[in-house]
């Protein structure tokens, strides 16, 4: 394993772990100064952590084991799909591989788990969220897989490695076909992410809830673990727009620094959605995402209209 | 296998579909078995024994199955012709129009005349016909026993002979003769409760 | 004889015994040991079957053009006599115990011997009379053993739909199959024209995709299963349905090989309709043995995806990838006979706790019968695709399979591929979907019925084979690796996979499934090891401050209905409110609400009719009167004879 393996598989724990909490930070932040105030440091979601970590839980009397074993199979999940993505390019290599489907295959573990907690304790508002995040999920599995077809194209191989260095050579970036893929997994970020305009991550309303409908039963260290995986899926999708999508080429030092340059640059861009736009009716989300499907099938016949290699 | 032979058999056949006693009709049915059981001795005479013996079998059918038969005939006696017959010749006409262009049809299958053969596969067939153009039942019954001597037929004049044959349809017309006691027995049965003929007697009013 | 074929003539014996030994006694002591020889029996004939598969010399006949029967076994019939057995012997086992309270239990141990003789039979018959006489059995029994079990009116309509349709479909087999005998494909001499190979996979796709499940022609599949008992239900569902396509496998990839590309991309278009119309179908029924059959022709659709991918590439001429998919259906195969075996039986131990299974009134039951609930979950989760579990691996290479197609295709090739793999991945999303569903309404919550409060977990024997299949699932899901060599090499093209735990395919980063199932179970292990070392204080649950109520419980159409609105234009819902209102005060409110089922409407029904009709007509013929019989006679030896003259028949 060489240096820059074993570099890469520390800032992908250690970023996956510690630096996440700071995305849904920096965006709350920036929404904020969007709108004139000066909001919350980047750093509040860390001591809502640390709040949590030190509370103790909640019981609630009509459970079984499901209720238990959800945030840690949310949490579970998605810090093994953190090892997962590439970091500059490289990884160590961690027993469980590399592919793009598997990491689908965790995030979908994750969402099962959830909402499965949400028929555990029953509460209506959890049900509700539960059904509206499975209906999304559907448009963003399709999109997503879509999305890696288009990527996969050029190199053949649904590898991130693969994938991740074939992103440095520019000569990808002439091909409309892989900003169709960007621009259609910029719906999925948004999708993944629950921002605007797919659901509203501020509301208090237990009505309009997506993802949070489900979290509502839960206190303590399971809060702490579930509001973790939020961040943890926001670090995700994101180093993987940095990954595909961003030119990186040079050693592996700049393509770190490329990372590190991006993630502010993707939670500025976050944060002028939310603010833009509203939140869209939920039976329109679908067919929000269904446009990026659509996207990236003309993506697809421009790859062969320009001939394709 | 003489000409002679083969007309007599087709013709007392037609008779069958024409003549309106049924008395008759059994007369000239006894008469096809007995001329084909006489054929069957006569050739088999100084050859295999078993030809013999089929020609034994032939002669008895003659003799045995016509008598049952002529029992049943006396048994019921019809008071009046059965209306729904036919006109005798329509009767004629349509065997005619069915058999001959069935004999006329069929490919050569083997045996020694081409003649014989289309004798035995007419005799099939108005075999056929009898039991569908004519109302009663004891017609049904004579129309199977002509079909049978058109096999009978077939049987004899194959190259080498098939006895074994004509044993292997008096096998089956016993069957036939067990299966429907057998149903009778059943139904009889259900009826009384036993089997007991003798509890028969009070059948009758 | 080779010994694999000693050990499957054994085998087949043992259970020709088990299954004639009822007619001996009527005892339950008799029946029992019936099917303990049964499973005996099938063990013996999968174990000669997995030995042939890998590697054992090959057993009995090759296929052969005449009408002579022959049997044998290759690799092929090997994994599918595999796959029999380890549905067929936990079914039998299952038995022992669930056909106690069943009435005339002797005669359904008996058919359900007869029927896995005939699914036996199949797989190893080497000539068309032999493959077309068990087929024909095959189809026959599973009919008789429901109408033993149930003789009212909705069961007979039922059998009627599944023996009318299978028929009218089999059309397509025994034209395939005899077309393919007489022009000696079977004994391996390759067809010359390209007309008749479209012809043979036309007629085949129709015929043993109708019996298969495959949609436009599934309407039988969700009226039937159900009917029969558990341990039917898990053989009709999990393995006679794979049958048939084993039967189209044999004809497209062996007897009229090579079809031409089309055939492929209709088996894609084909699939892609059957898996995301079967589970959206699925989604919205209220019943659950309904619903899983509704997500058996999901799961045949994903198969025939790994088998049209396989086709196209073949016609590409990427054979290693060719190999890959082929695998990829064959996994799968293997995986759903074992999870859907293994939700059936579940669904038959519940239905004999609790009664009928509607989904919105059961309950609570993870707590009452832990075994069987748990088991029924771990099912669910495979079904549903979830890493580590043996549905995800399958899923994973099909899904890479179809990637695949649209990275290496042409055009339209390529467009098809995009979008059959946009639809699997949907189809895997609504998988999930519904078995959240599934799970929360029947094993989570409070119980919603009385029966459900009081139900008992079930004896030993019954949990034992769905602990059995449960685990099987598990080992399948972490070691995948070891079986998909040997499958890749039944199929068309080759490709040197390495045999490992895991499946690493070229072109993607691998599945490492051993590595990721450990992976999964330390950290989700420590994690909730680290949550729960904070006591966690009893409560009441939060539901913002309501009480929750039964009678606020969430039901089946609650949850899917946002999805049933976003897709009104396809689905047509139904329904009907009635307000009855007395003297200006409201007395009651009653609420009716269907998704029907669009294809038995459009189609099932107006053919239905039609032949019907037809044969109301046709009834006019039926006289009764024996002089038109004759007459009839007379006229078919009239015809044949001027054919023979004209030279038709010779």
């Amino acid at each position: 394993m060489s240096a820059a393996a074993a570099v890469a598989g520390v800032v992908q724990l250690v970023g996956g772990v510690a630096v996440a909490p700071l995305i849904p930070g920096t965006v709350q932040n920036l929404k904020a100064r969007l709108q004139g105030r000066p909001g919350p440091s980047p750093l509040q979601p860390y001591r809502e952590l640390r709040r949590l970590w030190r509370k103790s839980g909640v019981a609630p009397s009509p459970r079984t084991i499901v209720y238990e074993l959800a945030p840690a199979t949310v949490a579970g999940s998605l810090l093994i799909a953190l090892v997962l993505l590439p970091i500059g390019g490289r990884s160590p290599g961690w027993p469980v591989g590399n592919d793009a489907l598997v990491l689908v295959g965790l995030l979908a573990l994750g969402r099962f788990a959830i909402t499965l907690a949400a028929w555990d304790t029953a509460g209506g508002f959890g049900l509700m969220g539960a059904s509206r995040e499975l209906t999304f999920a559907i448009a963003v599995e399709a999109v997503l897989l879509l999305v890696l077809v288009l990527v996969a194209l050029p190199g053949g191989s649904t590898d991130l490695l693969a994938l991740s260095a074939q992103a440095t050579r520019p000569a990808v970036w002439g091909e409309p076909a892989h900003w169709a893929a960007a621009l259609a997994f910029g719906l999925v970020v948004l999708a993944e992410t629950g921002r605007q305009p797919v659901d509203n991550p501020d509301t208090h309303l237990e009505l309009t809830m997506v993802h949070e409908g489900p979290l509502l039963e839960y206190a303590g260290r399971e809060l702490a673990y579930l509001q973790w995986a939020a961040a943890a899926r926001h670090w995700i999708v994101l180093v993987l727009a940095t990954d595909l999508f961003i030119p990186h080429p040079g050693p592996f030092v700049a393509q770190v620094a490329v990372l590190a340059g991006s993630l502010p640059v993707w939670c500025a861009l976050l944060a002028l959605c939310e603010t833009t736009q509203a939140k869209m009716r939920i039976l329109r989300v679908p067919l929000f995402l269904g446009a990026g499907g659509a996207v990236c099938i003309l993506g697809l016949a421009s790859w062969f209209a320009g001939g394709g290699s | 296998m003489t000409g002679a032979l083969t007309w007599a058999l087709v013709i007392s056949a037609l008779g069958v579909v024409v003549v309106r006693r049924r008395s008759l009709a059994l007369a000239l049915v006894a008469l096809q078995s007995l001329l084909l059981g006489v054929h069957a001795i006569s050739g088999a005479s100084g050859q295999s024994t078993a030809l013999l013996v089929a020609g034994a079998v032939l002669l008895a059918k003659a003799v045995l199955l016509p008598a049952g038969l002529a029992l049943v005939v006396l048994r019921t006696r019809e008071a009046r012709w059965i209306a729904s017959e036919r006109h005798p010749l329509a009767r004629l006409t349509l065997a005619l129009a069915v058999a001959l262009p069935i004999a006329a049809l069929v490919p050569r299958f083997g045996l020694l005349h081409p003649g014989t053969e289309r004798a035995a596969v007419g005799l099939v067939a108005l075999g056929i016909t009898t039991a569908v153009v004519r109302r009663g039942t004891i017609f049904q019954a004579l129309g199977f026993l002509i079909a049978e001597n058109g096999l009978y037929l077939a049987a004899l004049s194959a190259p080498g002979g098939l006895p074994a044959f004509i044993e292997l349809g008096l096998v089956f017309d016993l069957v036939v003769i067990v299966s429907v006691a057998g149903v009778f027995s059943a139904k009889i049965h259900e009826q009384l409760g036993t089997g007991d003929t003798s509890l028969l007697g009070g059948l009758r009013d | 004889m080779s010994g694999a074929g000693i050990v499957c003539a054994a085998g087949v014996a043992v259970l020709a015994f088990g299954a004639l030994l009822v007619l001996v006694a009527r005892s339950a002591r008799v029946w029992r040991l019936a099917l303990a020889a049964q499973a005996v029996g099938m063990s013996a004939v999968g174990a000669a079957g997995a030995a042939v598969l890998f590697g054992a010399p090959i057993a009995g006949a090759p296929f052969r053009s005449g009408f002579a029967p022959a049997f044998g076994v290759d690799r092929l019939s090997g994994f599918f006599l595999g796959v029999l057995a380890l549905i067929a012997v936990p079914a039998a086992m299952y038995a022992r115990d669930a056909l106690r309270d069943v009435r005339h239990a002797c005669a359904v141990v008996g058919l359900s011997g007869v029927f896995c003789l005939a699914l036996v039979g199949l797989v190893v018959a080497r000539d068309v009379t032999t493959f077309l006489a068990f087929w024909e059995l095959m189809t026959l029994l599973p009919a008789s053993v429901i109408l033993v079990v149930r003789q009212d009116e909705q069961a007979r309509r039922d059998v009627f739909a599944y023996l009318a349709i299978t028929h009218l479909g089999g059309i397509g087999v025994w034209a395939s199959m005899l077309v393919l005998s007489a022009h000696g494909a079977l004994g391996g001499v390759p067809l010359h024209s390209g007309g008749l190979r479209a012809l043979v996979a036309v007629a085949a796709i129709i015929g043993f995709g109708t019996k298969a499940g495959a949609m436009p022609l599934h309407s039988w599949l969700p009226r039937a299963h159900p009917l029969a008992p558990a341990n039917v239900s898990a053989l009709m569902s999990g393995v006679m349905i794979k049958l048939a396509l084993y039967g189209l496998i044999r004809v497209l990839f062996t007897w009229a090989a090579p079809v031409p590309l089309w055939v492929g991309l209709t088996l894609l278009a084909l699939g892609a309709l059957s898996a995301v119309g079967g589970v959206l179908y699925a989604l919205f029924q209220h019943e659950l043995k309904r619903l899983l059959a509704f997500h058996s022709i999901e799961n045949v659709g994903i198969i025939v995806l790994g088998l049209g991918a396989s086709l196209v590439f073949a016609s590409l001429g990427r054979w290693q990838w060719s190999a890959i998919a082929f695998a990829a259906a064959l996994l799968h195969t293997l995986n759903h006979a074992v999870f859907k075996a293994l939700l059936f039986l579940g669904a038959g131990s519940f239905s004999g706790a609790v009664g009928a299974l509607e989904l919105d009134r059961l309950g609570g039951l993870l707590r009452r019968m832990p075994w069987t609930g748990g088991a029924f979950a771990i099912g669910a989760m495979a079904i549903a695709g979830l890493p580590p579990l043996n549905g995800f691996a399958s899923e994973w290479m099909t899904l890479q399979s179809l990637l695949h197609v649209a990275v290496y295709g042409p055009f339209g090739v390529s467009l098809a591929g995009a979008i059959a793999t946009a639809a699997l991945a949907a189809t895997a999303a609504l998988a999930v979907f519904c078995f959240v569903k599934v799970i929360g309404l029947v094993l989570l919550g409070a119980p919603r019925r009385r029966e459900a409060a009081s139900a008992r977990e079930t004896p030993v024997g019954m949990r034992g084979p769905l602990v059995f299949l449960a685990g099987l699932c598990v080992l399948l899901g972490v070691v995948p690796g070891l079986l998909v060599p040997t499958l890749a090499r039944l199929g068309p093209g080759t490709v040197a996979l390495s045999r490992g735990a895991s499946v690493s395919l070229p072109g993607t980063g691998g599945l490492p499934a051993l590595g990721l199932a450990l992976a999964l179970v330390l950290v989700v292990g420590g994690l909730w090891r680290a949550a729960r070392s904070r006591r966690a204080a009893p409560s009441p649950a939060w539901a913002c401050g309501q009480l929750v109520e039964p009678a606020l419980a969430w039901t089946s159409a609650g949850f899917t209905k946002p999805l049933r609105l976003f897709l009104e234009a396809v689905l047509r819902p139904s329904r009907e409110l009635t307000v009855r209102v007395e003297h200006g005060v409201l007395q009651e409110v009653a609420y009716d609400a269907e998704v029907p089922h669009l294809f038995d409407t459009l189609i099932y029904e107006p053919v239905t009719h039609a032949a019907l009709h037809g044969a109301a007509v046709v009834r006019r013929l039926q006289s009764g009167s024996l002089r038109t019989y004759l007459l009839y006679l007379l006229g078919l030896l009239a015809l044949l004879l001027v054919l023979v003259r004209l030279g038709v028949l010779s």
